[in-house]
């Protein structure tokens, strides 16, 4: 019997200790892998005529190759082909052939394994010799199998469009009628360049930009390429060259991309300060790519690029103008973006150079009135400030209001005096605004059988808009009148009848019509009331969402 | 291999049928036309705030169900976890995540659907579910044998069955407050009772009309796709969103009535009971030849011994 127990004992003893030894090596290879994600890596982009790979893509970390070559003081020449002018050039392989798949393959394969083989045999710690473990199926793989391709600028919280994909790319293509009968399989993966999510765009801001500036005392030649050619051809028209457009200036010789030319600028002269021990610039990855951007509030000290044209302007056409001109501030507009490329994408040129007026390929056959009216588009001027009105503080109203282009806005923009620009409409003092016959606090009782009355604020909720409007340029250039602040609540009438509202009663009747199409009461008031506060939403007790923040319940 | 089995069987009955009756052109007529007027209710996930009132009142007006207190549904703490209808609740609310981490949650109510061509009714063997012509798919518990061929025929997977009802179980699903609220005139409680009229009920075609209207005059807001207007061959309840439906638990499907896929084989196969009756005559036939022939090998072998 004793022999028994201590048999069992034995047992769950060991079944406890192999428990715990497994446990422990998950903890292990979950810190390692951790500190592996914090070392960015991406997918080596496969060309698009090989389109697949036997196996899968490889996953490469570069931050820990760069970390250890650091460590032995082997710099980035092992990887990278130095050419003349000691400029490293930033591209992998050295030998790169992607004329062939068996080329491309082996242009990878002799120069990683090749050099791993050539330190291991030195007996220095090394990456991986075996197929599997370069090219591993991880989670990373599976989850990332799908991840849309976008351009370079894309932003899904701008682009709200573009958003949800799926919604039209069917898979497979559903009609022909739903989104032009695309398949979104070949729509999203057709490149697979992988994973921007890893190492995110670098966003050369106003911030890194002016950085720079002092940093090289103000010698733009020293990053923006400007050819001799051009130079002569400027000082011949008796103009100073300006830094612009550099993107335009590639060197000519080389089929560079612009990462690959940015990389290029930007690192051998980091690494160049480096050598001099002087104060450079990052080397490492996610120095530059940053995961977080900076915000337009963080960069409100931060001087703006001089741009050769003026504060304000009027925007035109050199012929056929049928609407007034659109009064435009430069000026107000930079100090709200992050970088010049928010609105002039890659070259800093006149919208009109690629979009005209009939559209061109240039500019992807956008005309000119399309690029500043699309509804749909970040790039253009009421995309934008439509997207502006999705921010909480704007939502509360434009929410319930239509959106898009409005009739009645068009005269707004198009009214062809630039001195407007200056006229703000700050709204007058509250005591001034509340008049004998506009109540301050209100109560309402339509559901007093359960709940008690509840008190509505009406002076400080306008306190609040008046507050959020006069502080946004934006919104005091459109605020035009006084009373265009009520429409948010009193919504049609107060434009039209400038004297007192009728109460939403009238409209809004208590019974409820199966078949009615305006709110009752009780749906008018949460749909305005708790609408706005989910949309801003403030704090539970400046703006409450749960019922019993604004109508106590009865006991 | 089973796979392989399972097309040649459907091969075969399909051939079949065809050959015994029709096509599926006359088969398709017996689906019964829709009536323009029917009403319908359209849900816009993108207003709901989950509270729940909803669900409140779908347990005050619907006396069969078990009796809840109000506070229960006060809880937001439900919200933690996906919940299903079951034979206790007709409707349920869930929260959503949405497409961007920073954005406000999604909420969804839930409940029958009430499609144009039921399939519940379909497979009803004894005729316990029918549908109004005004839109509600109504159950008789007297008719139900409990056999639960509606559970596995919803597309929605929306009837629930009372398990723990050992004498006499019902199947339970939202009844569109046919008999407590529609015939006398008024909305269903869930849409009166919704204080950010999420909800508009009103006729099909109307309703219709509606969603595409808000979806193009408010560009962005909505997924440019109204989830009921053909799914299934339509349903009467119709749900706008702002996240893909899939995401908030909608099932993906096709816009042929589910009905459209079983009733032409099955009609085909019973019509008139002239299959089953060929199918006993042929056998009483093999049967009679076989009992002859044995017969005269009997009467031979008789013959030949004597």
């Amino acid at each position: 019997m004793n022999k028994k127990i201590s048999l069992l004992m034995l047992i769950l003893f060991m079944v406890c200790s192999l428990f715990f030894v497994q446990n422990k090596t998950a903890h292990s290879d979950e810190s390692v892998n951790k500190a592996d994600k914090e070392l960015s890596s991406r997918f080596i982009t496969i060309p698009e005529d090989i389109k697949t790979i036997d196996r899968a893509p490889v996953k490469f970390p570069h931050d820990k190759h760069t970390k250890a070559l650091d460590k032995d003081e082997e710099g980035c020449e092992l990887c990278h082909l130095k050419g003349i002018d000691n400029i490293l050039d930033f591209t992998y392989p050295r030998k790169k052939a992607d004329a062939t798949r068996e080329a491309f393959t082996n242009s990878f394969h002799n120069e990683c394994i090749g050099c791993h083989t050539e330190k291991n045999n030195e007996d220095i710690k090394t990456g991986p010799l075996t197929c599997g473990e370069c090219h591993v199926i991880d989670d990373d793989f599976h989850n990332n199998d799908y991840l849309p391709i976008m351009p370079e600028y894309y932003e899904p919280l701008r682009d709200t469009y573009h958003k949800n994909c799926i919604s039209c790319h069917q898979d497979p293509a559903k009609k022909a009628e739903d989104a032009g009968g695309l398949d979104w399989k070949s729509f999203y993966v057709k490149k697979r360049e992988f994973i921007e999510a890893e190492i995110p765009a670098v966003n050369f801001d106003y911030f890194l930009h002016d950085k720079h500036e002092k940093a090289l005392d103000e010698k733009c030649e020293k990053c923006h390429a400007l050819s001799e050619e051009k130079k002569s051809e400027l000082e011949k028209l008796g103009k100073e060259p300006v830094c612009r457009d550099w993107l335009q200036e590639l060197p000519e010789d080389k089929s560079y991309k612009i990462k690959e030319y940015a990389h290029s600028v930007c690192i051998n002269c980091h690494l160049d300060k480096k050598d001099k021990n002087e104060d450079g610039g990052p080397v490492y990855c996610k120095e530059c790519h940053l995961a977080e951007k900076r915000t337009a509030d963080d960069m409100l000290e931060v001087k703006r690029i001089e741009c050769e044209q003026d504060e304000k302007i009027l925007i035109k056409l050199e012929k056929d103008m049928r609407m007034k001109e659109v009064a435009f501030n430069h000026q107000s507009h930079q100090k709200v973006t992050l970088s010049c490329q928010e609105c002039h994408h890659d070259t800093i040129q006149a919208c009109s150079v690629c979009h005209t007026l009939e559209g061109s390929d240039k500019g992807d056959n956008i005309t000119l009135a399309e690029s500043y009216h699309s509804v749909s588009s970040s790039w253009a001027c009421i995309g934008c400030h439509e997207n502006e009105k999705k921010k909480s503080d704007c939502a509360g109203c434009h929410n319930l209001l239509d959106t898009g282009l409005l009739e009645s806005a068009c005269e707004t923009c198009h009214n062809g005096v630039i001195e407007d620009l200056d006229k703000k409409n700050p709204h007058p003092a509250l005591e001034k605004l509340f008049t004998d016959d506009i109540k301050k606090e209100m109560e309402i009782d339509i559901i007093q059988d359960e709940y008690e009355l509840s008190k509505f604020p009406h002076d400080k909720i306008v306190a609040k808009l008046v507050e959020i409007s006069d502080n946004s340029t934006l919104a005091s250039y459109f605020h035009t009148d006084n009373m265009t602040l009520c429409a948010g609540c009193h919504h049609l009438t107060p434009l039209t009848a400038k004297s007192s509202v009728p109460q939403c009663r009238t409209c809004h009747t208590v019974r409820k019509e199966p078949t009615e199409a305006t709110p009752a009461l009780l749906g008018a008031y949460h749909q305005q009331c708790l609408g706005c506060h989910i949309q801003m939403g403030g704090t539970e007790e400046e703006m409450p969402q749960d019922c019993a923040g604004c109508h106590e319940e009865k006991k | 291999m089973s796979n392989s089995r399972r097309t040649f069987l459907k091969k075969i009955t399909g051939a079949g049928s065809l050959l015994f009756f029709g096509n599926k052109k006359s088969a398709q007529a017996n689906i019964p036309k829709v009536s323009p007027d029917q009403f319908g209710v359209l849900v816009d996930t993108t207003r709901c705030v989950g509270c729940r009132k909803c669900e409140e009142a779908c347990n005050t007006i619907n006396e069969d169900l078990p009796r809840k207190s109000v506070s229960v549904f006060k809880d937001k703490d439900v919200f933690k976890e996906r919940r299903r209808m079951d034979f206790g609740t007709y409707t349920v609310v869930n929260k959503y995540k949405s497409a961007n981490v920073s954005d406000k949650p999604v909420f969804a109510k839930f409940q029958c659907m009430h499609c144009l061509y039921p399939a519940c009714v379909s497979a009803c063997i004894v005729g316990a579910f029918t549908r109004d012509k005004d839109g509600a798919i109504t159950y008789d518990s007297w008719k139900c044998i409990g056999c639960r061929y509606c559970l596995a025929a919803c597309p929605f997977q929306v009837p629930a069955y009372e398990f723990s009802n050992i004498l006499t179980p019902q199947v339970r699903k939202c009844t569109f407050c046919f008999d407590t609220r529609l015939v006398k005139g008024q909305i269903p409680a869930c849409v009166q009772a919704c204080p950010m009229e999420v909800m508009k009920f009103g006729k099909r075609t109307d309703l219709i009309k509606d969603a595409h209207e808000n979806i193009k005059k408010n560009p962005g807001r909505y997924i440019p796709h109204v989830y009921g207007e053909k799914e299934v061959g339509g349903t009467s309840w119709m749900y706008l969103s702002n996240i893909p439906f899939n995401r908030i638990d909608f099932p993906k499907l096709g816009y042929h009535p589910v009905p459209g896929y079983t009733e032409p084989i099955q009609h085909a196969i019973f019509k008139w009971l002239l299959p089953p009756l060929g199918v006993y005559a042929a056998l009483g036939g093999i049967w009679f030849f076989l009992s002859s022939k044995k017969k005269k090998v009997k009467k031979d072998e008789e013959n030949g011994s004597s």
